[in-house]
């Protein structure tokens, strides 16, 4: 099995919406695991790589060739086992020594600290407000959103069972280039990112890749 | 036969999904069904063997479709890693109360301020007199539907569901039962491969790692030594898995008979239905294999019976169940019990009367 890493560093604040949030505290909570590490699932990520890879193929003359890379990544609903996904995609959380580190801090005796408090040492609560046409906030529009904080930096396990083509590691690469924002707000100023492709050992392929996508689509 | 005996450590969450819940919302069952594995495993051997034809190959048939190999469900290992198995039906509490525990498969109980209730946790761990019991952790997770031109939620392409899966860090305990040496091995080479099991397993579920393989050429269900039957008694028959059983005219029944039981033992059962607790859930089968997808919906829609049955019986000679035979009812699910909870085996019956001796696979050694 071959396996690559994602790399994703956010530029802005991001919000990685759990989908509901806590009473009293914050409308939007992040999506956090129970050491208070914050994360951004692995199906989210998958679907905004495939919605940057469908507006690439859109853009692209060679469609086909591209799209049988496209289709060994991502797969398409109802595939079987000879046309569907070839890649796993993991959730883009901390690094894993710092998770191990943590999770070891807190399941010792008398931790030093609570998950709630790692939670609130890497986000922030943002508040904002709607606003009518006197300028005035409108009322019932206040909102508080857990943000994570800019700099912090994610790490995605991408795992292929059959080692990956060229061409499907080409148009990673550029899928990776492509993404730029993620999360809630993120056409408001939030979340956003650098996503860069790595091998195993952490290092910075997207550039190798990418070449060779640029190569072959100029041709 | 070969027991494989192995761990299965979640990486990842896993969605090993029933019906239950609203229409957006997929549960995970609190188990690893034996079916996804061997999903699993098929798909790993078609990886690695493109070309092979599953239903032409007579050792492949033999390996993953007609039943000679018999994949397990996996319940969860304790923080020892032992197996834990499902809590019998038959084990009641009093209201309100986690302790005392009554089998009332093997007594009754009258009391005024008798209210029983059934233990609610899925697994135990039965030690001498003491239970233990266990509940897998989940997982809940919300996600949204969007469609992709727009890059939201709209009327017609986009809805809000729920993943409840099994949480990860968990180790489940499975099993896989062969005949002979090749299976073995190509099994194991199996194991060794990096597994995605379950639901939505291309992003962020369904990791799982393998450990701890072990291969047995006898293996228990329940560390118990088998011990001979008297002539007459009581028979507890619990199941340890979900049962698909037929009926005489080959329809999904609910009800394991007395009738039905007896003629497999070669003995006369008598059912006592005060003693006898059953229960029974509509789950959806589906298997995929290659590139077929068949959908059996069990009849009544695939059914799950856990029975407790005390039964008087007058025996001749017990014979074995031959699980290859009704190997989706019977090595699933079936096995033996009797009041001390002497005798155990999943698949086969590891039981004989003083005059037929059984030998470690469970082969009847009957003597004149």
């Amino acid at each position: 099995m071959a396996t690559y890493k994602l790399q994703l560093t956010l530029l802005s604040d991001a919000t990685f919406g759990r989908g509901d949030g806590v009473a009293g505290l914050v409308d939007v909570e992040v999506e956090h695991d129970v050491y208070g590490l914050p994360y951004l699932r692995g199906r989210t990520l998958k679907g905004l790589l495939a919605e940057e890879c469908a507006n690439i193929l859109f853009g692209l003359q060679q469609a086909a060739r591209w799209q049988q890379a496209a289709q060994s990544l991502f797969g398409q609903p109802g595939s079987n086992l000879e046309d569907g996904a070839g890649l796993h995609m993991g959730d883009a959380a901390l690094p894993a020594a710092l998770r191990a580190a943590i999770a070891a801090d807190l399941q010792a005796g008398q931790p030093a600290y609570t998950p709630n408090d790692i939670l609130e040492s890497l986000t922030a609560i943002r508040n904002q407000t709607a606003m009518d046409e006197t300028g005035v906030p409108a009322d019932g529009s206040l909102r508080a959103m857990r943000v994570i904080l800019r700099g912090t930096v994610f790490e995605a396990d991408l795992h292929f069972p059959s080692p990956p083509t060229e061409d499907a590691l080409a148009l990673l690469a550029a899928c990776a280039k492509a993404l730029r924002r993620v999360g809630t707000g993120r056409n408001r100023g939030r979340g956003r990112v650098q996503v860069t492709l790595c091998d195993a050992q952490g290092q910075n392929i997207t550039a190798k890749h990418f070449d060779h996508f640029t190569k072959e689509v100029s041709q | 036969m070969i027991a494989m005996t192995f761990s299965i450590y979640l990486q990842e969450p896993l969605l090993a999904t029933t019906l239950a819940g609203d229409p957006n919302s997929s549960v995970s069952l609190p188990f690893i069904p034996g079916s996804l594995l061997r999903g699993a495993l098929v798909a790993q051997y078609l990886r690695e063997h493109s070309d092979a034809d599953i239903a032409a190959d007579p050792k492949l048939r033999a390996l993953f479709l007609d039943g000679k190999t018999r994949y397990l469900n996996a319940y969860l290992l304790d923080a020892r890693g032992r197996a834990t198995l499902p809590t019998p039906a038959a084990w009641h509490c009093n209201k309100d109360e986690e302790s005392p525990v009554y089998d009332l498969s093997a007594e009754s109980r009258d009391d005024e301020d008798w209210q029983p209730q059934a233990v609610k946790k899925p697994f135990c761990q039965l030690e001498k007199n003491e239970a233990t019991f266990y509940t897998p952790a989940r997982q809940m997770n919300v996600h949204t539907q969007r469609d992709r031109v727009m890059g939201r939620a709209i009327e017609d392409s986009g809805a809000v569901f729920r993943y409840e899966a099994l949480a990860a860090g968990q180790s489940f305990g499975g099993v896989v039962l062969c005949d002979n040496e090749e299976a073995a091995r190509t099994l194991e080479s199996l194991l060794e491969a990096a597994l995605f099991l379950g639901g939505s397993h291309n992003a962020g579920y369904g990791r799982v790692k393998i450990g701890a393989v072990k291969r047995a050429d006898s293996w228990q269900e329940v560390p118990l030594k088998p011990a001979d039957l008297p002539s007459k008694g009581k028979l507890v028959i619990t199941l340890l898995s979900d049962a698909l059983l037929r009926d005489a005219n080959g329809q999904y029944t609910p009800f394991l008979t007395a009738e039905w039981l007896g003629a497999r033992l070669g003995v006369t059962l008598t059912l006592e239905q005060e003693h006898t607790f059953a229960k029974s859930v509509i789950r959806r089968v589906q298997s995929q294999v290659g590139t077929a997808v068949a959908t059996d919906t069990g009849g009544a829609g695939g059914e799950r019976v856990h029975l407790y049955y005390r039964c008087e019986y007058s025996c001749q000679a017990i014979g074995r169940i031959d699980c290859r035979g009704y190997w989706r009812a019977v090595c699933r699910g079936l096995w033996s019990l009797d009041d001390q909870l002497a005798h155990a085996a999943r698949g086969t019956y590891a039981s004989r009367p003083a005059e037929n001796r059984e030998g470690e696979n469970g082969q009847a050694d009957r003597r004149e």
